[in-house]
C-alpha cells in the first residue's frame, strides 16, 4: 500500500514539474520572440552596412553527395542541368522527382500531403519547385531557409549578371527570402488599337505609362467601349474569366481586403460587394459573352486583353497589330509582381545545405540559363539575351531585335515584389466566387462565407 | 421466434436492404451509361435536380471497355490492390492467432497492463499516425514499397482484440484436459483451438479485408511510382473528371469484395457444440 | 509418483517458452509500427514546431483550450460520437440477432449490410452527396410535397445527416462482430434454459448479453475507432471547410498537417484520446470482471 502510495505521489511530482517547466519555457519564448522581431530590423541595418563593407567570403563545400529535388511539374531544363553538373562533379548525384511524370493521379492535395510529410519528418526534398505551395506559411514556420545571407555571399550575383530586383523580389519586410524566382513572369495588359484611334485622349494618357493597375484597365476599357453595343461584336476584357477578374480586382489593393501576414480579412465588407457585383454587371450587360461568338468570320474588337510578356512585346513592335500599349500589370500603387510558381526554395532541414545552394547557383548560371529548353525571360542577363533571340528568331517579329529586347528589359526591370499570397488562399477565393457567378449564392453570401473561411485559415 | 415476429422482421429487413443497396444499384446502373448521359444528369450548373437514374437511356458497355480493354493501367492498379490486401489478411490472422492463444495461456504479472495498451494505440487517427509511420518506415529503409503499410496492417492491434475476446467464452477445460494428456501447444492450437475459433477468424479476415482494400492515404504517402500505385487511390477521386469511368471502376472494384465476404460469411454461423469432451 | 511429477515439471516448463515466442512475434511489431509512433507523436505534441523542435511542454494543449475552431471540432466530434456510437451497437446487436432468427435468406442479408464497406468511401460519398445536396434526390422528392429546398448538408441538421451515413456504413462491420460472437454461445446453455421454463428476455438477460460481453467490448472500441472515420466523407462532401455543424476535430487535425503545424495536430489528438483513454479503461475492467465468471 505504502509502495503505490510513494509511486503515485511521485508520478503526480513529476507531472506537475513537466507542466511548470513548460510553462515557463512557453511564456518565456514568447518575450524572446518579440524582442526577436526588434533585433532583426537592427540586424538588416547591419547587413546593409555590412554588405557596403567586407562581405564575409563564401567557402566552397565538398562536392559531394546526394541532392533530392521536388516539384510538382518538373522544368524542362532541370534533368540536362543536373545532368551536366553531375559530370562536373562526379561524387554529387541529384535525384528528382517530378509528381506530375511519376504519378497516375496527379491531385495539388496529394503531393501537397506526401510533400509535408516528407518535410515534417526531416526526410524531404534539398531543393523545392514552387507551384501553388503557401510559400507563405511555409516561410513563417521556419521550413524554407532564408537565403538573403546566401545571395549577398555570392559575388557573381550582383546587378551586372542579374535583375537583381527579380531575383529579390520575394524578399519580405523583415529581409528574409525564402523564394527565388527563375524565371520574371508578368502579366501585360494592351488596349485595342482600333479602338483607342477614337479615343485620343486616352491613347495620350498611356503613352506616359509605364505600368498599369487593374482598375485603370477597366476604367479605360469602359470608356473605349462606350456607346458601342455589348457582345455584338464589341467586349470588354478578353481571356479573363469572371473570377480572375475578381482576384485581378483584389491583387490591385491587396491590402484592402487581405493581409496575410497580420492574419487580417476585410472580405465582409461594402467594398469587397461592390466590386463583386459591379463585375456582375459588366457580365450581365453582356460585355464579356465570349463563348457563342464566331471569330473566324467576324470583326470584332476587344477593349483590353492580357497577354504574356514576350507575345505583348511583339505586339507592340508591330505597328500593325490589333492591340497595343501593352504594359506590366501593376498594383494601385505601382509595384510590379511576378508569380510565385516559378520559384526555387531551400529546405532549411536539408543536409547539404551548401551543396544546395551550390546547384541552385548552377541552374541560374549562363551555362544553364542558356539552354536551349529554357523559354521565357530568365532573371540570368544572359539567359534573357539568348532566350528573347531565340523567341525572335522563331516567331515572326516585325520590327528589331534591340527594340523587341529594350522593350522586354524595360518590363522587367520594373519588377519589385513576389506575388506571395497562399495558394489555398487564392483557391478558396475562386471557388466561393465561381458559385456567386453561377447564381449559387448572392454577393454577400459570398462575402462572409470568404470572411469566415479565410480567417478561419489565417488564425487557425 | 413467433410467426408474426419472423415477419415483421423480415419485412423491416427487406426495407433496409433497398436503402441498402441503393447506392450500389445506383453506381451498378450508372456505370452501363454513356458518358454524355451522365454528364447530363449530374451537372451542378443547372437549377434542376440532379437525376439519379436506376435504368439508363441506352445501356452500353462502353465505360467497361474504356476500363479493361483501352489501358490496361486499370487491370495493373487492380491486381496492385490484390498485392497489397492479401499478404495483409494472411499475416493478420497468422500473427493475431499465434498472440491472442499466447494472451489465453500464458499468465505473468501485467498482462493485463500490455493488453490494455494494445487497445489504447488503436484509438489514435490516421492522419496522427502517418507521419510517425513514415519516420519508422524511414528508419526501416522500406519507405519505397509496399512493405511499409503491409507491416503496420499485419501488426493491427485489432486482429488479437478480438481473437482475445472471442477465446474468453471458449471453454478453458479442453486446454486443461489435452494437457495433462500431454499435448503440445502446437497441437492444441491447431486441432482444438482453430476448429472453434472459425467464426473469429471469419470475422477478422472478412473486416480487415473491407478495412484495407478501400486503403487510400497511407498509399499516397508511401507509393509514388505510377504502376504501383492501387486501385483505391484512384477511384478516391470520382469527384473530379470522368464520373463514367469511376462507376465502372467502383463497380469493378466492388464485386470481387463481395464474392469473397459471401463465401466467407457461411462461416460466420458455425457454432460449437460442447459434445465429446473426450 | 516420481513419472508423473517428471511430466507435470516438463509440461510446466514447455509451458512458457512457445507461448512466448508467439507472443514476441506480434510485440516486436506491435511496438514498432504501434508504440512508437504513439511516443513520437506524443513528442512532437509537446514541440513547438515541427522544424526547429523547440521545447515547450504543455504550451500546445493550453493554446488549444483557447482556439475557438480547435473547441468548436471538438464540441461536434463529441456530439456525433455521443450519439452514432450507442445507436450504431444497439441497432447492429438488434440486426445480428434478427439475422440468427432468420431461416432463410440470412446469407443474403449479411452480405447486403457489408456492402457499404465494399464500396469505395468516395463513390459512396459522391451518392450521399448528390442525395442529400441542395439539387439532390432528397430534395427532389420533398418537392412533391411542396417542401421548400434545403440544403441537408449545410442546415442544422447536418450532424445528424452524417450520423445517418455512419450507421449506413457501419452496421454491417458491428453485425459481422456480434454474429461471431453469438455463434460462440453453445446451443446447449439455450436448451438447459428452456428445460428450466426460462422466458424469452430471461434467456436473452443472463445468458446471450452475459456470454456477448466480450464481443461487445471488441464492438464498443471498434466502434470507437471507426467513429473517427467519417471524417473522409465529410471531407469528399464539403472540402476542408466545411459547414459550422459539420467541423469535425480531424478537420481541424487535417489543416493543421497542410500548414505544417503537426504539433499543434498531435495535442489536439492527445486531447481526445485522454479522454478516450479514461473511458476504455473503465469499461476494460468492467468486463474483466464480468469475464472472469464465464472461463469455464
Amino acid at each position: 500500500m505504502m509502495k503505490k502510495k510513494k509511486m503515485s505521489l511521485l508520478i503526480f511530482l513529476s507531472v506537475l514539474a513537466f507542466v511548470i517547466c513548460g510553462c515557463a519555457d512557453h511564456s518565456g519564448k514568447k518575450a524572446k520572440s518579440d524582442s526577436g522581431a526588434e533585433d532583426v530590423s537592427q540586424d538588416k541595418e547591419m547587413q546593409n552596412e555590412g554588405q557596403d563593407g567586407d562581405t564575409p567570403e563564401y567557402t566552397k563545400p565538398e562536392m559531394k553527395g546526394e541532392l533530392r529535388i521536388s516539384c510538382f511539374i518538373e522544368p524542362e531544363f532541370l534533368e540536362p542541368a543536373a545532368k551536366q553538373f553531375m559530370e562536373q562533379y562526379p561524387d554529387v548525384k541529384i535525384v528528382i522527382n517530378g509528381y506530375m511524370e511519376q504519378s497516375n493521379t496527379p491531385r495539388e492535395d496529394e503531393y501537397q500531403t506526401s510533400f509535408n510529410t516528407g518535410l515534417m519528418s526531416g526526410d524531404g526534398a534539398d531543393i523545392v519547385f514552387n507551384s501553388f505551395l503557401p510559400v507563405t506559411t511555409y516561410g513563417e514556420m521556419g521550413a524554407f531557409e532564408d537565403l538573403s545571407t546566401y545571395i549577398s555571399q555570392t559575388p557573381e550575383m550582383n546587378d551586372e549578371n542579374y535583375y537583381m530586383n527579380v531575383l529579390k523580389a520575394a524578399q519580405n519586410k523583415d529581409g528574409k527570402i525564402y523564394i527565388i524566382p527563375y524565371q520574371a513572369f508578368i502579366e501585360t495588359f494592351g488596349f485595342s488599337t482600333e479602338l483607342l484611334k477614337e479615343h485620343e485622349d486616352i491613347e495620350n494618357a498611356l503613352r506616359g505609362k509605364e505600368n498599369i493597375c487593374f482598375s485603370e484597365v477597366m476604367d479605360f476599357a469602359k470608356r473605349l467601349v462606350a456607346g458601342k453595343n455589348p457582345g455584338e461584336n464589341v467586349f470588354l476584357i478578353g481571356s479573363r474569366s469572371t473570377v480572375q477578374i475578381i482576384q485581378d480586382l483584389i491583387n490591385d489593393s491587396r491590402n484592402d481586403f487581405i493581409e496575410q501576414e497580420k492574419k487580417e480579412v476585410h472580405l465582409d465588407t461594402e467594398k469587397y460587394m461592390d466590386l463583386l457585383n459591379s463585375v456582375k454587371n459588366i457580365v450581365d450587360e453582356g460585355w464579356l459573352n465570349m463563348d457563342e461568338f464566331d471569330f473566324y468570320n467576324t470583326e470584332y474588337y476587344i477593349a483590353a486583353s492580357p497577354s504574356v510578356a514576350m507575345d505583348a512585346a511583339a505586339a507592340q513592335v508591330n505597328p500593325q497589330s490589333k492591340m497595343s500599349y501593352f504594359m506590366p500589370l501593376a498594383d494601385k500603387q505601382g509595384n510590379v509582381a511576378v508569380n510565385a510558381n516559378n520559384c526555387i526554395a531551400l529546405n532549411s532541414s536539408s543536409e547539404h545545405k551548401e551543396l544546395a545552394w551550390e546547384f541552385i547557383k548552377y541552374l541560374l548560371s549562363d551555362e544553364v540559363q542558356s539552354l536551349p529548353s529554357v523559354s521565357g525571360l530568365s532573371v540570368n542577363r544572359r539567359g534573357f539575351e539568348k532566350s528573347v533571340e531565340r523567341w525572335y528568331n522563331s516567331h515572326d517579329i516585325s520590327g528589331s531585335l534591340e527594340d523587341y529586347r529594350n522593350l522586354l528589359q524595360g518590363w522587367v526591370e520594373q519588377v519589385n515584389t513576389c506575388d506571395m499570397l497562399d495558394g489555398p488562399i487564392k483557391s478558396l477565393l475562386e471557388l466561393e466566387n465561381e458559385k456567386f457567378f453561377n447564381g449559387q449564392q448572392t454577393a454577400e453570401e459570398t462575402a462572409k462565407t470568404l470572411q469566415k473561411q479565410i480567417e478561419q485559415y489565417l488564425n487557425e | 421466434m413467433s410467426e408474426k415476429r419472423a415477419r415483421i422482421s423480415y419485412i423491416l429487413f427487406w426495407v433496409a436492404a433497398i436503402v441498402y443497396l441503393a447506392p450500389l444499384v445506383v453506381t451498378l446502373s450508372n456505370s452501363f451509361m454513356s458518358s454524355r448521359e451522365v454528364e447530363k444528369n449530374y451537372s451542378t450548373a443547372s437549377e434542376q435536380y440532379i437525376d439519379m437514374n436506376i435504368i439508363p437511356e441506352k445501356v452500353t458497355l462502353s465505360q467497361y471497355s474504356k476500363l479493361l480493354i483501352d489501358s490496361p493501367v486499370y487491370l495493373n492498379m487492380f491486381w496492385n490492390s490484390v498485392k497489397l490486401v492479401a499478404p495483409i489478411v494472411l499475416g493478420q490472422l497468422i500473427v493475431s492467432v499465434l498472440a491472442a492463444y499466447a494472451f489465453m495461456v500464458m499468465r505473468f504479472r501485467g498482462k493485463e497492463v500490455v493488453f490494455l495498451l494494445y487497445i489504447i494505440v488503436m484509438l489514435l487517427p490516421l492522419q496522427v499516425t502517418l507521419m510517425p509511420n513514415y519516420i519508422v518506415a524511414d528508419w526501416l529503409n522500406i519507405k519505397e514499397s509496399y512493405l511499409a503499410i503491409i507491416l503496420p496492417a499485419v501488426f493491427n492491434p485489432f486482429g488479437v482484440f478480438l481473437l482475445r475476446q472471442y477465446m474468453k467464452s471458449m471453454p478453458f477445460s479442453y486446454i486443461e484436459a489435452a494437457q495433462v494428456d500431454g499435448a503440445g501447444h502446437g497441437r492444441i492450437l491447431w486441432s482444438i483451438i482453430l476448429p472453434m475459433l472459425k467464426p473469429g477468424l471469419a470475422a477478422l479476415a472478412m473486416l480487415t479485408l473491407l478495412d484495407y482494400w478501400n486503403l487510400v492515404d497511407q498509399a499516397v504517402i508511401f507509393i509514388q511510382e505510377a504502376d504501383k500505385q492501387p486501385l483505391s487511390t484512384f477511384l478516391a477521386q470520382i469527384n473530379s473528371g470522368e464520373l463514367g469511368l469511376a462507376f465502372a471502376g467502383s463497380t469493378f472494384y466492388a464485386i470481387p469484395v463481395l464474392l469473397i465476404l459471401f463465401y466467407g460469411q457461411e462461416f460466420l454461423k458455425k457454432g460449437i457444440a460442447i459434445t465429446g469432451m473426450k | 509418483m516420481d513419472k508423473e511429477k517428471m511430466q507435470r515439471t516438463k509440461i510446466h516448463n514447455w509451458n512458457k517458452k512457445i507461448p512466448l515466442y508467439m507472443l514476441c512475434l506480434s510485440l516486436v511489431g506491435f511496438v514498432s509500427f504501434y508504440v512508437i509512433p504513439f511516443a513520437v507523436s506524443f513528442y512532437y505534441s509537446v514541440v513547438d514546431n515541427p522544424i526547429t523542435k523547440e521545447y515547450c511542454g504543455m504550451g500546445n494543449y493550453m493554446e488549444l483550450f483557447q482556439n475557438p475552431y480547435f473547441m468548436k471540432g471538438l464540441k461536434n466530434t463529441g456530439f456525433f460520437m455521443a450519439v452514432s456510437i450507442p445507436i450504431n451497437i444497439i441497432l447492429s446487436l438488434c440486426a445480428a440477432l434478427g439475422l440468427r432468427g432468420m431461416k432463410q435468406h440470412s446469407g443474403m442479408f449479411n452480405l447486403i449490410f457489408l456492402i457499404p464497406l465494399a464500396i469505395p468511401s468516395a463513390t459512396a460519398a459522391f451518392f450521399w452527396k448528390n442525395f442529400f445536396g441542395l439539387h439532390g434526390t432528397l430534395n427532389k422528392f420533398l418537392a412533391v410535397f411542396h417542401v421548400p429546398d434545403v440544403n441537408w448538408l449545410d442546415c442544422k441538421y447536418s450532424m445528424l445527416v452524417m450520423v445517418l451515413i455512419f450507421i449506413w456504413k457501419n452496421i454491417g462491420y458491428d453485425m459481422t462482430l456480434f454474429l461471431s460472437g453469438l455463434s460462440n454461445i453453445p446451443e446447449q446453455y439455450y436448451e438447459y434454459a428452456d428445460v428450466e421454463g426460462a422466458g424469452r428476455w430471461w434467456k436473452f438477460k443472463n445468458i446471450t448479453l452475459i456470454y456477448l460481453m466480450p464481443t461487445t467490448f471488441v464492438v464498443i472500441i471498434m466502434t470507437v475507432v471507426n467513429s473517427f472515420k467519417i471524417f473522409k466523407e465529410i471531407y469528399i462532401m464539403t472540402g476542408e471547410y466545411p459547414p459550422d455543424s459539420l467541423y469535425v476535430l480531424q478537420h481541424y487535425m487535417n489543416n493543421m498537417f497542410l500548414s505544417l503545424n503537426y504539433p499543434k495536430l498531435a495535442s489536439a489528438t492527445y486531447i481526445l484520446t485522454s479522454v478516450m483513454v479514461l473511458f476504455v479503461a473503465c469499461i476494460f475492467m468492467a468486463e474483466k470482471k464480468i469475464s472472469e465468471n464465464l472461463i469455464s
